[in-house]
């Protein structure tokens, strides 16, 4: 005879996630932004240039996407490599992942977290370690542009199997004889300027936005939680240092901050733009995790831990930051949004990297050659992707709010 | 914690934002004119408060003051200058009104001998004039200006200017109440010192900009002085062919009372006021003795002249001239159908949408007339010869044959120009026709970069080459001038076939003035840009090795070769037209052979005005137009 297991008390998380899980707006809008990802990741699963398969006449069988992948010369930004290698990782340890993720949730709590802890750790490092060896190790794929030779080679009256993604254009290679075209069943949204498919750059720029969103945030808040941390936990000198420094920075307009720091910049990249964005945002978690320490350090917890002699690392980073994130949470949330917007009004201007092809950069081509498509097409996207951001933003802050509790 | 010392760190704070915001002034500047440029923000367009009045004009008849001039032209032996034959309007027009143009980048300043690029010539057009002009028919005759005789006895040594007499200069843009006023406010008449100042301007070494870029154009004038009030005595020391053309073309009055003064009217010291003419307080303004007087310069936003009643010449044909600074391509035209402006020249952009496949009436309105101008100018890519990735002609060649200039003349630019091999417009006689251009071709330029030595020895797709014990891969970014959605296409386009032969290139778009400061640094791999050609080629300011370490002057790729420079000193000393040609083609095969730049093509700028302006008279020189004779058929609805 067993006996039967007592139900588990809900954790916080558990009950911001249950919470968040009835507010279905938010909900739907979370999944749009999965969707966004799925995009983002599969980009050259549905557009390239390159076919999956390839054989002229009786040759040998070649796959040339598979090879084009990881080649560094072709998808030149960092941020082509990290959702390629992303792309691949997932196919591959993913179902492990999901499988050993399923079967511990079984185990009670603490031991499950771990575990979880665990295999989430893992598949991140394995990862980490083949993005590492992708960008050690350099190599080439075949250039050549395939619906052309395949035409070519037709022309001599070869069989050629060719098999390509849904959508045959690549987001670099234009023709610059076919500019400017406007939809087709070929360009479903027409050629920029350069003759190339806009609807294969909008699906790229998707990468552009959500890593720049994602990226920017992660970078600041951390930065922005240390800061703060530090200021409110310890106060007096090193918060008024800190405090002056933040007005400083706050009292610049941050659009023009952004604008005059990206106007010194030559050669621009993304990364740049990121360390740029984070620059100017990252006194707004600052602020909010100081105050939440100021409050936190004088509760009986805090004092308690003191007491037991632990050091001032482990008060401040593991007992007071964990309780202090909430508010830091849901400005994240909202930051994604307005530094893919700070993003996009970069390059709309001309000052973000000229190589990527990111949404505003499509606008701006779309702007001065006056199409209709090249304009509503990134703008749209623009749009749905930052009100699906808010929209979850939102949710957060809802499920957070213990008065607004369903 | 006391509270002085927060105090103080508040402070310190403030400093710091200060210190902040001074450094970023001017990259604000640049950001806030780019947000003008965008949202379209405008002045107020000041109305002509009269009515335009007809003024009868007939294209023979010549104003008395013409009539007299030509009369005293046979007075000095070895006359240089010809009579006049035409008025600059001759066409029936209105006088008066404000005439709104555009233009597509700020200026950088005011001061003709501090601005650089041509815009700064074309606006002293305005508001000052020059020793001659040339003529409207045939370019090759100079007729009298401010110079009513310009004789040289002894065959092109010694020149004898006489100045004009009672040319009045501009009153300076200063406050009445100002500590200088009363000496910047006195009434001035052009004398034989403001010719000298110029010359001493271009003369002084610490002057940078265009009078460094000027300076080798009057290495032969060894003195020159004023023998009278009026008359000034100039000694070469050699014939050279640029002398004659430099004297009339480069040399304007500019006052010694304004540039050698500060603003509370104290003169500078004699050893260091070129230092201050650089960095004038003045620059930001115009001042002249021409048609139109200098009103305004707001940067980003418009540059306005309004007529001076004092003119000695011609009356000019509009009481205010606006310049609107539109950065924004789209912006031209959408303001010129809005009739804000009275005509624009066309992007291809703009071309591609508005004119291309489409028939009159143009733009939906039978009042707009659509005329095309060849320029004189030539666009390329220049390659630093002093970085060891271009110092190889073949790695040049290659670069040439990389870019599709033929396709992207056909479809960037609307088939609206020519590709052109060297360094000569293709109207002149010195552009050797025989020269073609290095043909689009992959292939041969993968075999040349073999050549030179440049292979991929990682296979990682970037051919690489041993340099200095070092590993260098073949990677390289290219300035390219960021207002202009064509460079950045060019770039795309250039971008792929470069990586289709292994050279890896990043496109930085930059502003004009910042493009203007790296080219003088030599802070560029490579470069677009273009060069306003003269009709008298010279071709010491930009090829001749002497100028390649002259800090300020136009030899930015620092080409050295002692062929050019043999050719470029040979044509300043040919006066025989054939033996000249034979130089000029010589050099053009040097430099078709030597690819120090990539030649780009040379083109025809379409251009819409309204029905109320006088046909927009084109004439070959440089810069292109001569606005002044731009005038207003009927008052404008």
């Amino acid at each position: 005879m067993t006996e039967p297991k007592p139900p588990e008390d809900p954790t916080w998380l558990d009950i911001v996630v249950g919470q968040f899980f009835r507010r279905s707006l938010s909900v739907s809008a979370a999944l749009g932004v999965l969707v966004l990802w799925g995009l983002a990741i599969l980009a050259p699963v549905m557009a390239s240039n390159k076919p999956f398969v390839w054989r002229v006449g009786d040759g040998p069988l070649q796959f040339p996407w598979f090879k084009s992948l990881f080649d560094q010369i072709f998808f030149e930004n960092g941020v082509d490599l990290f959702f390629n290698t992303l792309l691949v990782a997932l196919v591959v340890v993913g179902p492990a992942v999901f499988l050993l993720w399923r079967r511990s949730a079984s185990l009670p709590r603490r031991p499950r977290t771990l575990r979880r802890g665990w295999i989430a750790g893992a598949a991140v490092g394995i990862w980490l370690v083949f993005l590492g060896g992708v960008m050690a190790f350099p190599y080439q794929a075949p250039k050549e542009v395939y619906p052309l030779l395949e035409k070519s080679v037709r022309a001599t009256g070869q069989e050629v199997l060719a098999i390509y993604p849904p959508i045959p254009h690549s987001f670099r290679d234009g023709d610059i004889g076919r500019a400017l075209q406007p939809s087709s069943s070929d360009h479903w949204l027409g050629t920029d300027s350069s003759g190339r498919d806009v609807l294969t750059r909008l699906l790229f720029g998707t990468r552009v936005s959500l890593t720049v969103g994602v990226f920017a945030v992660a970078l600041y808040v951390t930065l922005g939680v240390i800061i703060g941390a530090l200021a409110g936990y310890f106060g007096g000198w090193v918060d008024l240092v800190i405090q002056r420094v933040i007005e400083v920075v706050i009292c610049v307009p941050s659009l023009f901050l952004v604008l005059s720091v990206a106007s010194f910049l030559t050669e621009r990249s993304i990364f740049h733009i990121l360390f740029i964005i984070a620059a100017v945002s990252w006194t707004g978690p600052a602020r909010l995790v100081r105050a939440e320490f100021l409050r936190l350090r004088e509760l009986d917890f805090v004092a308690a831990a003191r007491a037991a002699g632990f050091s001032q690392p482990v008060i401040i980073f593991q007992e007071i930051l964990p309780n202090a994130l909430g508010p830091v949470l849901v400005s994240a949330t909202f930051g994604v949004a307005s530094a893919i917007l700070v993003e996009s009004t970069m390059s709309f201007l001309g000052l973000g990297d000229a190589t990527l092809p990111s949404w505003g950069q499509i606008l701006n081509n779309g702007r001065s050659s006056g199409v209709w498509t090249m304009i509503l097409a990134p703008g749209s996207a623009i749009f749905v992707t930052v009100s699906l951001l808010n929209l979850v933003g939102e949710g957060v802050r809802d499920a957070l709010d213990p008065k607004l509790r369903k | 914690m006391t509270r002085s010392s927060q105090t103080a760190l508040q402070l310190g704070g403030f400093l710091l934002l200060a210190a902040i915001l001074l450094v970023n002034t001017r990259q604000l500047d640049q950001v806030e004119q780019r947000l003008i440029a965008l949202e379209g923000k405008e002045p107020r367009v000041i109305e002509a408060p009269t009515a335009p009045v007809a003024a009868p004009a007939t294209a023979s008849e010549l104003l008395p003051w013409m009539e007299a001039d030509n009369k005293g032209l046979s007075r000095n032996a070895g006359e240089v200058l010809s009579p006049h034959t035409r008025r600059l309007v001759t066409a029936t027009h209105v006088r008066g009104g404000t005439l709104r143009r555009q233009f597509g980048s700020d200026t950088r300043n005011l001061n003709l001998y501090m601005n650089n690029s041509t815009d700064g010539t074309e606006w002293a057009r305005y508001y000052n004039n020059r020793l001659a002009y040339r003529g409207l028919e045939n370019p090759d005759l100079w007729h009298p200006e401010l110079a009513i005789s310009l004789s040289t006895p002894d065959g092109g040594l010694t020149y004898r200017i006489e100045l004009r007499k009672g040319v009045k200069w501009h009153k300076p843009l200063v406050a009445a109440d100002s500590p200088g006023a009363a000496w910047f406010l006195r009434d001035r008449e052009l004398v034989a010192d403001d010719v000298l100042f110029a010359l001493d301007i271009i003369k002084n070494e610490q002057i940078t900009a265009r009078a460094a870029s000027l300076r080798n154009y009057f290495e032969a004038l060894t003195s020159y002085r004023a023998i009278d009030d009026h008359t000034i005595e100039l000694v070469f020391k050699e014939r050279l062919t640029s002398n004659l053309p430099a004297l009339l073309g480069d040399v304007e009055p500019m006052p010694r009372w304004l540039y050698q003064y500060d603003e509370q009217g104290h003169r500078y010291d004699e050893a260091t006021w070129g230092l201050k003419f650089n960095e004038h307080w003045y620059n930001n303004k115009g001042i002249g003795v021409g048609p139109y007087l200098f009103e305004r310069w707001e940067p980003g936003t418009v540059i306005e002249f309004k007529a001076n009643p004092d003119y000695w010449g011609e009356s000019p044909s509009f009481d205010h001239i606006m310049v609107y600074t539109l950065k924004d391509q789209q912006a031209w035209v959408r303001k010129f159908k809005a009739k804000e402006l009275d005509y624009t020249n066309l992007q291809p952009e703009q071309y591609r949408a508005e004119i291309k496949g489409k028939s009159p009436p143009w733009m939906g309105d039978a009042n707009v007339t659509l005329s095309e101008h060849p320029t004189l100018s030539w666009f390329y890519i220049a390659w630093n010869q002093a970085r060891p990735l271009f110092a190889d002609k073949r790695v040049r060649r290659a670069l040439t044959m990389a870019f599709d200039r033929e396709g992207l003349m056909n479809n960037v630019y609307n088939g609206l120009g020519a590709v052109i091999s060297g360094p000569f417009p293709l109207q002149s006689p010195c552009y050797d026709q025989a020269i073609k251009p290095w043909p689009y071709d992959l292939e041969a330029a993968r075999a040349l970069l073999t050549e030179a030595g440049w292979t991929d020895t990682d296979s990682d797709g970037v051919r690489d080459k041993v340099i200095d014990g070092k590993k260098v891969p073949f990677e390289f970014t290219l300035m390219i001038y960021g207002s202009s959605t064509e460079y950045e296409t060019i770039a795309s386009i250039y971008r792929e076939a470069l990586l289709s032969v292994g050279i890896r290139m990043r496109p930085d778009p930059v502003e004009w003035s910042t493009q203007q400061k790296r080219q003088q640094e030599r802070d560029f791999d490579g470069y677009t840009g273009a060069w306003a050609a003269d009709l008298e080629p010279d071709l010491m300011q930009i090829w001749h090795s002497s100028e390649a370490d002259s800090p300020g002057s136009s030899n930015y790729i620092s080409f050295r070769n002692s062929d050019a420079d043999r050719i470029a000193e040979g044509l300043r000393r040919a006066f025989d037209v054939s033996e000249r040609n034979k130089l000029c083609h010589e050099f053009h095969a040097l430099l078709h052979e030597e690819q120090p730049y990539t030649f780009f093509f040379q083109r025809r700028t379409p251009v819409v005005s309204w029905s109320w302006m006088n046909e927009l008279e084109y004439q070959l020189e440089n810069p292109n137009r001569d606005n002044r004779r731009y005038s207003f058929r009927e008052a404008r609805p």
